[in-house]
């Protein structure tokens, strides 16, 4: 990677901070760790002990990733991300149990689940893993506390309108709204938690994007075969083939990929590019088009069937799907493609 | 023939009257997040529906164990936490060995075996008093419930990207939210049902 | 709709008095004040020409027995304006039903408010049985026991708008001659819902014509084929479609009214059969597609056969 772009991509403190707690909020933005936000925090008590649980996880995790689990492998990593979870989880639970509280009636199987939360694996497989200790953890108190805020709130409004009680404590005589603390509830308050956030951001941070969109990927055949296309073109050209035809293509051969300035779209009808809040694109994997189509010209040989399979499975997405942002919005062109077009826009101009 | 109506009643009981996803909200950020890809739903759910089902199957077999069975909530937890991992390892291992997947591929097999679902049903097993036919029953229920849940929010998450009168504030995830509790209230219907009682 | 939507109140006031016409009004004068402040308030377009907001407020009172508190019926309206029409797209986008979801939600809040019924004329204070409730319990239900005549003009326990069948039967009419393609989802609907209360009765003995007649004329089976059904956001185009769409409702109507949690399910079938229609639908056009696709191909073929000939 050109030092340049490094640089480019680096994030600050402050940054770091205000992308966990607003711009790429956990729960409303990342959607991420819903199952515990919809469903048991349902009661200011019980977010608040779900709040403390998952921070001290998170920040355990993305300690112990940033510092001892770089090197190893993924599927290690992420199991041992479950058992730290797990290791915060239980003693919790033991204390609570011992005590007979009350609390863990509220909460029931919902705490333990907590070990198994995505919100800790995400951060921990973007981040943390890339990021030095103090950084990870900056991130991960960023993180709990953008986590925290919607979780606690979330309980504060259910508690209010699905009991009618403030932290046990009768506030309204007869509950205003009992559905609130159904699952229902839950999403409906984060949806309106969502809309608050997106106001936030537009009123008071309007240089950053308040767009949090969320639209099915194209991962589709259509694709695939277009990238089929542009591997048979390659091989053509490699063959000398159709020389005349693509010498207009050559120097976009030539040109590395990652040099290249992210592709705007030029029609009008495709969607705008989000500002460029892209978060943490410090962690955004690097698109790796040749070692993918060299995957799928694998397949198509038939030298692998395995991998094949895979292949064709996944599509032709270079980033990795599980860690992948839901509100990346760039639309990537084809590099060819792009450089086709652009080609196209100068001589049309020229003439 | 009886084991197979147990199974079903189970698995019904998970899938429609108390939907895992939507009136128990396991499985829900996994559920919104890869709706947005619809090629990989039953990949995705097939993955999720084999580590419920291995989870809950030893899990079961480990609580028969008297000594296991008396321990309290917070070692059950441990216990079913540290048996899904160990399926997970084990199958990851076992796939690099025979098909060498791409990093992708174990990553996505990380999401489907350690969320909130596939842990959940050992979870809800025990706490149901379940028999090893129902545990089977609520493991396959919950990959099928998950299945459901992804074809209605990607359905959802269609129409609201074609849906060009949404209010600016609403686009993206507010309205995502807003649809799936929505969903959430129409299985409501289902809740308390006298199917089974 | 909203004058399809008058028959059925002219009726509630007529069997329940003052109080009907009152809960209707507050429902209704709500409904478009909370259209007003909601799109204000979510920076979105309004526009009260198209009624709907009026129609959600006459809808939801006319679905609740006449003695609910005028705030629950306006927590119904409000939820289904404020959380379902205008974030969601408005009235031709959004893609539930406003009214099923408003009564939808307030089933769950208040369900022993929702579904206890007075007897007509007693202004709300001598509560009675329905027959939604009676299917539910499997009581045995007989001619003798309740006029077929009371129930087909809703002198019977039940919903103020929907208990009285003769009037829609009006409404219905109406609706044959104004909008005639939007029958084709109350007949398939009915019709569905018909076949399976006689093949499946709920009551005791299982009478199955007394089942049918009973399970069509009970809660708010008519009533949501004829106003929630026909929505123009949500029913789809086509006619063939339309029947399809009427008839899975029914299905899930049915289902539930047999295993769901209320005595009175319709309007969550409504939302579960929004929810499935739009995956339904996309792959109906795919194999409709394809299947012309390849009726083009085969034809293609032929030609060439007959050419080379």
């Amino acid at each position: 990677m050109p030092e340049q772009t490094k640089q480019r991509k680096e994030l600050s403190p402050r940054e770091i901070f205000l992308n966990g707690v607003i711009l790429t909020n956990p729960l409303l933005v990342q959607v991420v760790g819903l199952c515990v936000a919809v469903t048991a925090s349902s009661t200011l008590k019980a977010a608040l002990l779900l709040s403390a649980v998952l921070s001290a996880s998170l920040l355990l995790c993305e300690a112990a990733a940033s510092a001892l689990l770089k090197s190893a492998v993924q599927f290690i990593r992420v199991a041992t991300y479950m058992a730290i979870g797990l290791s915060v989880a239980c003693p919790v639970i033991f204390f609570l149990s011992g005590r007979g509280s009350p609390l863990l009636v509220n909460t029931g199987i919902y705490l333990p689940l907590l070990a198994a939360n995505s919100l800790v694996a995400l951060r921990c497989e973007k981040f943390a893993i890339k990021a030095d200790v103090p950084r990870s953890l900056l991130d991960a108190l960023a993180n709990a506390l953008g986590a925290s805020i919607v979780l606690i709130s979330s309980g504060l409004a259910r508690e209010l309108l699905g009991a009618g009680t403030l932290y046990g404590r009768e506030i309204f005589g007869e509950a205003p709204l009992p559905a609130m603390q159904m699952p229902f509830g839950g999403f409906l308050v984060l949806g309106f938690s969502a809309v608050t956030l997106k106001l936030f951001i537009s009123i008071f941070m309007p240089d950053h994007s308040a767009e949090m969109p969320f639209r099915i990927k194209k991962t589709n055949r259509s694709q695939m075969k277009k990238d089929k296309d542009n591997d048979r073109d390659q091989e053509l050209r490699g063959k000398g083939q159709e020389a005349d035809n693509l010498s207009a293509r050559e120097p976009a051969a030539a040109k590395p990929v990652q040099e290249r300035p992210v592709p705007v779209p030029s029609t009008p009808e495709q969607p705008k590019p989000a500002l460029p809040v892209q978060k943490e694109p410090v962690h955004e994997p690097v698109p790796k088009k040749p070692k993918k189509k060299k995957e799928i010209s694998d397949a198509q040989s038939g030298k692998n069937r395995p991998k094949q399979f895979v292949s064709e499975f996944y599509g032709t997405m270079s980033e990795d799907d599980l860690f992948e942002m839901p509100d990346i919005t760039f639309e990537q062109k084809d590099p060819d493609e792009a450089f086709a077009q652009l080609l196209a826009e100068l001589t049309e101009k020229n003439d | 023939m009886t084991w197979f109506f147990d199974m079903l009643q189970a698995a019904l009981y998970t899938i429609f009257i108390q939907n895992l996803v939507f009136n128990g909200g396991y499985g829900a950020s996994e559920a919104i997040r890869m709706s947005q890809k619809p090629k990989r739903f039953l990949p995705f759910s097939l993955m999720i529906t084999y580590f419920s089902v291995a989870t809950a199957v030893i899990c079961r077999v480990l609580d028969e164990r008297r000594a296991i069975r008396e321990l309290d909530d917070a070692a059950h937890a441990a216990i079913f936490g540290g048996v899904l991992i160990a399926v997970f390892l084990a199958t990851a291992a076992l796939l690099k060995l025979i098909i060498k997947p791409n990093k992708k591929f174990i990553s996505t097999l990380g999401i489907s075996a350690l969320n909130t679902l596939v842990f959940a049903v050992p979870l809800i097993n025990r706490n149901a008093g379940y028999g090893y036919i129902e545990s089977v029953g609520t493991a396959l229920g919950s990959g099928v419930a998950f299945i459901l849940a992804l074809l209605l929010i990607s359905a959802g998450l269609r129409r609201l990207e074609e849906n060009k009168d949404i209010p600016p504030l609403f686009r993206g995830t507010p309205a995502m939210f807003l649809y799936t509790a929505m969903l959430s209230l129409a299985f409501t219907g289902f809740s308390g049902s006298s199917l089974f009682s | 709709m909203l004058v399809m939507l008058a028959l059925p109140a002219v009726m509630a006031c007529y069997y329940h008095g003052l109080a009907a016409l009152r809960l209707i009004l507050i429902c209704m004068a709500s409904a478009v004040l909370l259209e007003i402040s909601g799109a204000f308030l979510m920076r979105c377009p309004r526009d009260l020409r198209d009624l709907s907001a009026l129609f959600i407020g006459a809808a939801i009172p006319l679905m609740l027995p006449v003695s609910i508190p005028a705030r629950i019926a306006v927590t119904g309206v409000a939820f289904g304006i404020l959380a379902v029409k205008l974030p969601l797209g408005g009235t031709f986008s959004a893609p539930f039903v406003p009214a099923a979801a408003g009564f939808a939600f307030i089933s769950i809040c208040w369900p022993a408010a929702v579904f206890s019924y007075p007897l007509a004329g007693t202004g709300g204070a001598v509560e009675g049985e329905s027959l939604a409730r009676m299917l539910s319990q499997g009581t045995s239900i007989r001619p003798n026991t309740i006029n077929v005549f009371d129930i087909l003009i809703g002198n019977v326990p039940g919903p103020m708008g929907a208990a009285c069948i003769i009037v829609l039967l009006g409404s219905m009419a109406f609706m044959l001659l104004r909008n005639p393609r939007a029958i084709v989802n109350v007949l398939s609907f009915l019709g569905v819902c018909a076949t399976m209360a006689a093949l499946f009765p709920r009551i005791y003995g299982g009478l199955r014509l007394l089942s049918l007649m009973m399970e069509l004329c009970s809660g708010l089976l008519v009533f949501a084929a004829l106003f929630l059904l026909t929505d123009p956001a949500t029913s789809p185009k086509k006619l063939y479609r339309r029947a399809m769409y009427g008839a899975m409702t029914a299905v899930i109507c049915m289902l539930l009214r047999r295993f769901g949690r209320f005595e009175e399910s319709v309007c969550f079938a409504v939302l579960i059969s929004n929810a499935i229609w739009p995956q339904i639908e996309r792959w109906l056009k795919r194999a409709l597609k394809e299947h012309e696709k390849k009726r083009k191909e085969a034809s293609v073929t032929d030609k060439e056969a007959v050419s080379d000939a």
